[in-house]
């Protein structure tokens, strides 16, 4: 199996991507908004107690008075210090020990907390100035010690991108399973075309238990077994026709040289033999030549030598000479002088076989025409005749290989057939229909006005 | 008349050999193109039959070599598939006829005479047998003294006869040259063409000069 090409390995991986997708901005978000929250808190505990811290300075009289309500009020805070300097005089710090370089590095911070980094932790950091009740103008800073709120953003990234990890796998795992399952159908589709082989092209896949977006598939699916269906079909018979149509005179041959062959003859009897078989070879190779000419034909292998073609006068002569068949007959040539661009021999084949076909199924007096008009380019050549009009059943197939409308024809009922493959290799087509009464075969061929 | 026969097919050259010796030809027959164009070049013929399908060198290639060479013999090429292409190429490169395979030895033989007599000397104008005369010129026909009436075609139908007396003429033949019809129809047409002549011509003379030879064709002889 190509994996890259797989459905399901695609569409599972798909689905992971877009989980992580989805999970990524889902944590980004989170983290982004738990960060403000906290910043926004600690601005808040921050901003108090600068308030605190000033309120107390303002009120005090002496730095130890000061020192003491601040220690009061600031007992049992954890990770928060105070210092309130002088210059460069401390005057209060909390807790005591408060690292001195927290008033140097808060030097430029003003009343919007600040990220600073002292000593390896973290603090946001607020300062003011304050004018003591004892007149002394201080500097106040407060700072944060917020190594709890990073330590909980940390864990809160490292758990989200496990659950991120878990989703991915858990989506790519259900995606299997579901394109699996989605390609049910698809694999029942297989196995219906499985069942399929060349002595049962009659199955079809049923399209009204398929996914309404395999329909078209199917569908398109059974026209082409359809047409594989018709091809074959046509072959097969093609092929039984051939033998059918061979046996015939093969039979003959057999027969006649072995009764003959039973006993010595005289040598007029052995003439007559041979005289006999050549007229069966001869029907042989007639209907090999007609039949290797069809499959040409079938295979777009009838390529017309194309010159301009006047076809009056060729009706003129494929009537004088074919006219001999018919001595009770009125046989007529009418209609305009056209051109058709083609193949002259193969012109005279496809107009004669529909002549001759004419003549065979007029009655004695009855007539036979050969009309010719040219209507957009397209050239019209229709051989109507005054006989007994073809059933419409058998209409539908009348150009198809051997059919005969009269069982005792001495055809090989491969004229029309030739003649409708002669037609399309001009890029034509033939019709067969009634007309005035009269039953019309017509050639349909591109062509244009004979000059006068 | 020396005719030349290159045909690789066993059984096809020996009887196209037989056949032409007893129609009275000289034949020599070799079974490959190499073979074929050394004759060729250095024979002596009056007609060369050519198949196309050859071991070795095609009948293209033995054709091309000869013309070159400057032989002008008349050629009669054999081909097997009968396509638009091999009948215009034939005749592009230098050949004269052509029949498709299978085809009838008489028509062969009709061919062959027909090309061996192109280019001689003006053709007879009157021509008979027996009691019979032909007046080309005049179109006029006449047996015993008696003027008999013949249509367009029934006189050249009876001219060809007239013209290859004692030549089997095979149905397809007599249609290409009379009717200028080349292709096989099923029908009974030349039958029908000539049992009319037949009936101005002999019906009511003897001694019969048509002779109806089965399976192949018609003659016309003085028997």
């Amino acid at each position: 199996m190509n994996w890259r090409h797989s459905i399901t390995v695609r569409l599972s991986a798909a689905f992971a991507l877009l989980t992580m997708l989805v999970f990524a901005v889902l944590g980004i978000y989170l983290d982004r908004s738990a960060d403000n929250h906290m910043a926004e808190l600690d601005a808040h505990e921050l901003m108090g107690k600068l308030a605190l811290v000033r309120h107390v300075g303002s009120q005090e009289d002496s730095p130890a008075g000061l020192a003491a309500r601040l220690s009061d009020a600031l007992v049992g805070e954890h990770g928060v210090i105070v210092t309130v300097d002088h210059g460069n005089t401390p005057v209060f710090s909390w807790p005591e020990q408060a690292p001195r370089e927290l008033a140097q590095a808060a030097v430029a911070v003003g009343e919007t907390p600040v990220r600073l980094q002292i000593n390896g932790s973290d603090f946001r950091v607020v300062a003011g100035p304050l004018l003591t009740g004892w007149g002394e103008s201080v500097r106040v800073v407060v700072a944060r010690d917020i190594a709890h709120h990073t330590d909980f953003l940390t864990q809160l990234q490292r758990d989200f991108g496990l659950a991120l990890l878990a989703a991915c796998l858990l989506t790519a795992f259900l995606g299997v399973l579901i394109v699996r399952r989605g390609l049910r159908p698809v694999r029942a589709i297989a196995q219906a075309a499985g069942r399929i082989s060349a002595g049962k092209l009659a199955e079809r896949i049923v399209d009204r238990e398929v996914p309404p977006e395999l329909v078209e598939m199917v569908q398109a699916f059974n026209a082409m077994l359809e047409r594989l269906e018709e091809s074959f079909t046509r072959l097969s018979d093609f092929s039984a026709d051939l033998a059918h149509e061979l046996r015939t005179p093969i039979h003959n041959l057999r027969m006649q040289t072995e009764v003959t062959l039973n006993r010595s003859r005289d040598v007029d009897e052995y003439r007559d033999l041979l005289a006999s078989n050549l007229e069966e070879y001869e029907r042989l190779a007639k209907i090999i030549a007609d039949m290797l000419f069809l499959a040409k034909a079938e295979h777009g292998l009838l390529v017309p030598h194309c010159e301009n073609v006047a076809v009056q006068p060729l009706c003129a002569r494929l009537l004088e000479y074919y006219g001999l068949l018919a001595e009770n007959i009125d046989i007529r040539l009418s209609g305009d002088a056209i051109n058709v661009a083609g193949d002259k021999l193969m012109l005279e084949r496809a107009i004669g076989n529909l002549l001759v076909n004419a003549i065979h199924h007029t009655p004695e007096n009855g007539s036979v025409v050969i009309v010719l008009s040219l209507t957009d380019g397209i050239a019209q050549i229709a051989i109507r005749n005054s006989g007994p009009v073809i059933p419409a059943e058998v209409m539908t197939q009348i150009f198809d290989r051997f059919v005969r409308l009269d069982p005792a024809s001495e055809g090989s009922g491969l004229g029309l057939a030739i003649s409708r493959s002669i037609a399309r290799a001009h890029q034509g087509e033939i019709t067969v229909g009634v007309v005035d009464g009269m039953t019309e075969f017509a050639l349909h061929l591109p062509g244009n006005a004979a000059p006068a | 008349m020396k005719i030349l026969i290159v045909e690789d097919e066993a059984k096809t050259g020996d009887y196209l050999k037989q056949g032409l010796a007893e129609a009275g030809f000289t034949a020599d027959l070799v079974r490959n193109g190499l073979d074929g164009m050394h004759e060729g070049l250095s024979g002596e013929f009056d007609l060369l039959i050519l198949d196309v399908n050859l071991p070795g060198l095609d009948g293209w290639q033995v054709l091309k070599a000869l013309r070159a060479a400057g032989r002008d013999f008349p050629v009669l090429f054999l081909t097997a598939r009968d396509q638009v292409e091999d009948r215009v190429k034939g005749l592009e490169l230098g050949a004269d006829d052509y029949l498709v395979k299978p085809f009838a030895f008489s028509e062969l033989l009709a061919r062959v005479r027909t090309l061996l007599r192109r280019g001689r000397a003006r053709e007879a104008t009157s021509l008979g047998l027996a009691d019979l005369e032909l007046d080309v010129l005049k179109r006029r026909a006449s047996r015993a003294g008696q003027r008999i009436d013949l249509t367009a075609k029934e006189f050249a139908l009876l001219e060809l006869f007239l013209r290859r007396q004692g030549e089997v003429l095979s149905r397809s033949f007599i249609a290409s040259q009379v009717w200028d019809m080349n292709f096989d129809s099923d029908t009974n047409v030349i039958d029908v063409a000539v049992r009319r002549l037949r009936a101005k011509l002999d019906d009511d003379f003897s001694p019969k000069l048509i002779h109806t030879l089965r399976g192949m064709g018609y003659v016309m002889e003085c028997r």
